[in-house]
């Protein structure tokens, strides 16, 4: 509803509130213009404000009608005061409920500018030493329209202090024209500004409303309340709603299978070069370096698929050295558990494959990694002093 | 320019031209068919408003009138004459 009056009695704040209170807003939005006992040291005695009713009542139903035209808003209010207002009570008091604050806050704003701009109100303030005068507000609309620089000046349109319009349009005058880049009215600009904040607010609460409280095909109801109604929406590759940007650098060597933090890998370029120089060293500092590739030191490509063939491994082998052990420890601990009576029954029979039977005393002990890397390394080294 | 109509129409005053022309309403007659400022021009002398005289606007029938324009008045019309306005605080 809207309440529009212009009164001759004081204004009751609380009343004005009552009137638009709703059940279903969670927001009151109250401006209250308010006398003041001076104006530039000038001590005002007494203010005096005078309308043309019929207009004025009809100029502010039409704010009325705007406001609800550009806010989603329940109760409007307004109430201005006529003849005499002793200083410091209120001369316009305005009101606007609704759902929530933004619009009320926004709709109350756009209210007390309009009002100022184009109500036909007059203030005449009287003064202690000098004659009375009427005054002037910077808003009124006529008068900014027909001068283009006072526009310009206009833009702080909130301020509430009722501006000094004896001083015939100072500096700004001097301005040549073509310094001036905006020319749109300080209500086109305030405009602009209100429904851009308005539009990022919508795109804002409409993500929010997204991430956290999207069910599926339910339409997005206005009363919401994100603590009770998210829900996990996991992004792909993400734990939670964010979203996860993984890159795939197929020359690290995580991608190539290796860590080379447990690893101690120095080179990312070539961990398995590395690791052989290492351990080797570890164990003889003066013995050479064997040359290894990627397919495996000699005689290490020969074992490996010996392995893989008894433990019928078969299908596409894995480039890499560290996998293909992998794939084989994973085997052997599968079938294990497949089966531990498989292994007891091997324990007895001589194996085929050298590495197996050279270790088959320790069978049950539980090799790291590492340690069979070191065992692997060793024998490696034997065979190719042999081999020299 | 014989049949020209005239009219005659309410004048309201506000504020300080109020106080200048020392009344709250006159009546005016005036051609149904006036230019703005013709219009304004017409009231300002005759109610001695020389000196707000560029500082002014009027509304016909509680609507704002659009300077420059050409107006249409018929018998009983309000025309207002408002001062910068000061309302709100």
């Amino acid at each position: 509803m809207n309440f529009v009056k212009i009164l001759n009695s004081k204004l009751s704040v609380e009343e004005i509130s009552n009137l638009v209170s709703s059940p279903s807003c969670g927001a009151i939005s109250l401006f209250v213009g308010t006398t003041r006992d001076n104006f530039e040291n000038k001590q005002v005695v007494q203010l005096e404000y005078e309308a043309y009713e019929p207009m004025a009542e009809k100029t502010m139903r039409k704010v009325c009608e705007d406001i609800r035209r550009k806010w989603k808003v329940e109760h409007i209010a307004i109430y201005h005061r006529l003849g005499i207002v002793p200083v410091m009570e209120a001369s316009v008091v305005i009101a606007v409920s609704s759902p929530h604050r933004a619009e009320a806050l926004q709709a109350v704003q756009y209210a007390i500018d309009t009002i100022k701009s184009l109500t036909p109100i007059w203030k005449k303030e009287v003064y202690a030493s000098e004659q009375a005068e009427w005054k002037e507000n910077k808003e009124c609309a006529w008068k900014t329209g027909k001068i283009l620089l006072d526009k310009i000046k206009l833009e702080s349109s909130e301020e509430v202090r009722v501006p000094d319009v004896q001083e015939p349009y100072p500096v700004p005058t001097e301005v040549p024209p073509h310094f001036i880049q905006i020319k749109a009215g300080c209500k086109e600009i305030a405009c602009r500004i209100s429904s851009f904040i308005k539009r990022k607010r919508e795109q804002v609460n409409l993500g929010n409303i997204q991430d956290f409280c999207y069910h599926g095909n339910a339409t997005a109801s206005d009363s919401s309340c994100a603590r009770i109604d998210a829900l996990l929406i996991r992004r792909k590759d993400s734990k939670s709603h964010l979203r996860v940007r993984r890159v795939l650098n197929p020359w690290g060597p995580q991608t190539r299978g290796i860590d080379p933090g447990s690893m101690g890998c120095t080179n990312p370029q070539d961990p398995v070069k590395t690791l052989f120089k290492m351990n080797v060293n570890e164990k003889s500092p003066n013995k050479p370096d064997i040359s290894v590739g990627m397919a495996g030191p000699v005689g290490i490509e020969e074992r490996l698929s010996n392995a893989e063939c008894h433990l019928k491994l078969h299908g596409p082998v894995p480039k890499d050295i560290y996998s293909r052990l992998k794939q084989i420890e994973d085997r052997i601990l599968h079938l294990e558990g497949l089966s531990p009576e498989y292994f007891q029954f091997w324990e007895n029979a001589p194996f085929e494959e050298e590495s197996e039977v050279k270790y088959r005393q320790t069978r049950k002990r539980t090799y790291s990694t590492a340690e069979l890397e070191n065992k692997l390394c060793d024998l490696e080294y034997k065979l190719s002093v042999k081999g020299k | 320019m014989a049949d020209m109509l005239i009219v005659e129409i309410q004048v309201l005053f506000f504020a300080k031209a109020r106080e200048l022309c020392g009344q709250k309403e006159s009546h005016l007659l005036i051609p149904s068919t006036v230019s703005y400022n013709d219009l304004v021009d017409q009231i300002v002398k005759t109610f001695s408003l020389e000196s707000i005289q560029h500082n002014l606007i009027l509304a016909i029938n509680e609507e704002y009138a659009t300077t420059g324009s050409i107006v249409q008045l018929k018998e009983g019309d309000k025309v207002a004459v408002i001062p910068p306005l000061s309302g709100g605080i």
